[in-house]
């Protein structure tokens, strides 16, 4: 998941989305069933057919999420997922993280947004150029 | 250990499942998530687990088909540009095919000159009509001969008069100085038999003087060889201008797509994988380039029919030119075809490496 959406603007929402499970060299068949998935829930599967240019920067980011979970993540690493979004636009991208995090799939995301970070109550690193400052849960970085 | 590594062994996003519509799956497929570790990509998208073999093959001839389509469908969309560089190619291609079709024509031109090579044969001086008439008769026995034809000297210098314009000379000489000629043709021209032939003939008392005729044929014959020299080069030097035509045009698109490599390749994309909609994009346009230069060298040969065969009638020949048969335009859009490939392919070597998401 990336800051600014990344992507394929002369490409529909489905086919942004398709695109790592054609990388992954899955049929036609699961890749229209698990795109249409990840787009349901993001609730942008009534948009499959437009092209990201007529999306919100929110759907954007959404398409983007989308496209980060269509391959089943076990880990999904998030970069400023929020960066541009209005405070009511992020706190719903957040709780789609939530959703994944709930059902097993482990999220990093990274942050400046430290009042929105915190209402989700869940382990915060903390970093500071680059060096690892607080592990949260109060575990010591050194031992971690 | 923190709670969340325990629950990575049972991670399958629920919500696959959960969903309505045509987004619900069985069962079986959901839980396939769950066995092997995973390589993490750059940043953010996790790589799936490698699908079998089977899966894999069906999607890269998917991504085949896909490539193609989408590839023409870009060609397409830009009517003006894909035109210029499709007349270029067709021109590029053309030029050496007309020359090599121009050749061709001569070649078969020159078969059509009978008795390529002929043996005449100068009987001595004294030699009378009926002597070299038998003579005539017994070298048609000669195994090596196809046909012998006298030329009568009495009639030969009434023609060389007639032609010469040299009547009162003629006139003043006391005797008639051109010998009786025997005109023999070999059975075939192959140098050996027409060496042998000669040999042969040589050893005739009465022959005074042997010339063969062929001298003519073999300058044409090196001319013509010198001309395909000439054609083969030009050839490979408009080849490699095609190459080089293609392999800009593509640098461009990838110049263009700059963004999307990027994308692909961050989300897990292959070189290949992005090589190929390219590759198939400078296959499109090498197979126009190919139909236009097989399109050019019709109305070039269409265009040519009719004053060519104006003047072999003159010539009171039947030739007409030979333009491409459909298995050479066949050939020649195939290798249009090729061209558009490898100049994709020198430029996708070059650059796609070069472009990686930072």
């Amino acid at each position: 998941m990336f800051q600014n959406h990344k992507l394929l603007m002369d490409r529909s929402v489905f086919d942004n989305v398709a695109l790592p499970l054609q990388i992954a060299g899955y049929k036609d068949r699961d890749i229209i069933r698990r795109v249409g998935a990840a787009l349901d829930k993001v609730g942008l599967l009534e948009r499959e057919r437009a092209l990201p240019m007529s999306l919100s920067g929110g759907e954007q980011q959404r398409v983007g999420i989308a496209r980060a979970v269509v391959g089943r993540p076990l880990i999904l690493l998030a970069d400023e997922p929020t960066g541009n979004l209005d405070p009511e636009l992020s706190a719903e991208i957040m709780q789609l993280f939530v959703d994944f995090n709930r059902v097993g799939v482990t999220v990093l995301i990274a942050s400046h947004d430290l009042a929105l970070i915190s209402q989700l109550r869940h382990r915060t690193l903390t970093l500071r150029d680059g060096r690892l400052v607080s592990a949260g849960n109060g575990i010591n970085p050194r031992s971690a | 250990m923190s709670p969340q590594a325990t629950e990575l062994t049972h991670a399958v996003p629920k919500f696959l499942r959960r969903s309505k519509g045509k987004a619900r799956g069985p069962r079986k497929e959901a839980s396939a998530g769950r066995d092997t570790p995973l390589g993490v990509n750059r940043g953010a998208v996790v790589r799936s687990r490698r699908r079998p073999f089977r899966e894999r093959w069906l999607a890269w001839r998917q991504h085949h088909s896909q490539s193609a389509a989408d590839s023409l469908s870009k060609v397409l969309q830009q009517p003006l540009a894909s035109g210029m560089t499709w007349v270029v190619l067709g021109i590029a291609l053309a030029l050496p095919t007309s020359l090599a079709i121009a050749l061709n024509n001569l070649q078969e031109l020159s078969g059509r000159f009978d008795d390529p090579a002929r043996i005449s044969l100068f009987l001595e001086d004294q030699v009378t009509l009926e002597v070299a008439t038998e003579l005539a008769q017994e070298l048609r026995f000669v195994s090596e001969v196809a046909s012998v034809e006298l030329v009568d000297r009495d009639q030969a210098l009434i023609e060389f008069r007639a032609g010469s314009g040299l009547g009162d000379l003629i006139d003043s000489l006391p005797k008639n100085p051109l010998p009786h000629l025997l005109v023999v043709t070999p059975k075939s021209d192959t140098p050996e038999l027409v060496e042998r032939l000669r040999k042969r003939l040589d050893e005739y008392p009465l022959v005074d003087q042997l010339v063969v005729d062929a001298q003519w044929l073999e300058r044409f014959q090196a001319m013509m060889e010198l001309g395909r020299q000439v054609v083969l080069l030009l050839t490979a030097v408009l080849l490699a201008a095609v190459i080089l035509v293609l392999g800009n045009t593509i640098s461009l698109t990838i110049e263009n797509r700059r963004q999307e490599i990027i994308i692909v390749k961050l989300v897990g994309g292959s070189d290949a994988f992005v090589r190929r909609p390219l590759l198939y994009t400078g296959l499109w346009y090498g197979l126009g380039g190919g139909v236009v230069a097989a399109l050019l060298v019709l109305l070039a040969t269409q265009a040519l029919h009719a004053p060519v065969a104006k003047l072999a009638s003159a010539y009171a020949s039947d030739f007409i030119i030979r333009g491409l048969g459909l298995f050479d335009s066949l050939q020649l859009v195939l290798t249009g075809a090729s061209m558009g490939l490898l100049g994709a392919w020198l430029a996708t070597a070059r650059h796609i490496k070069n472009i990686e998401p930072v």
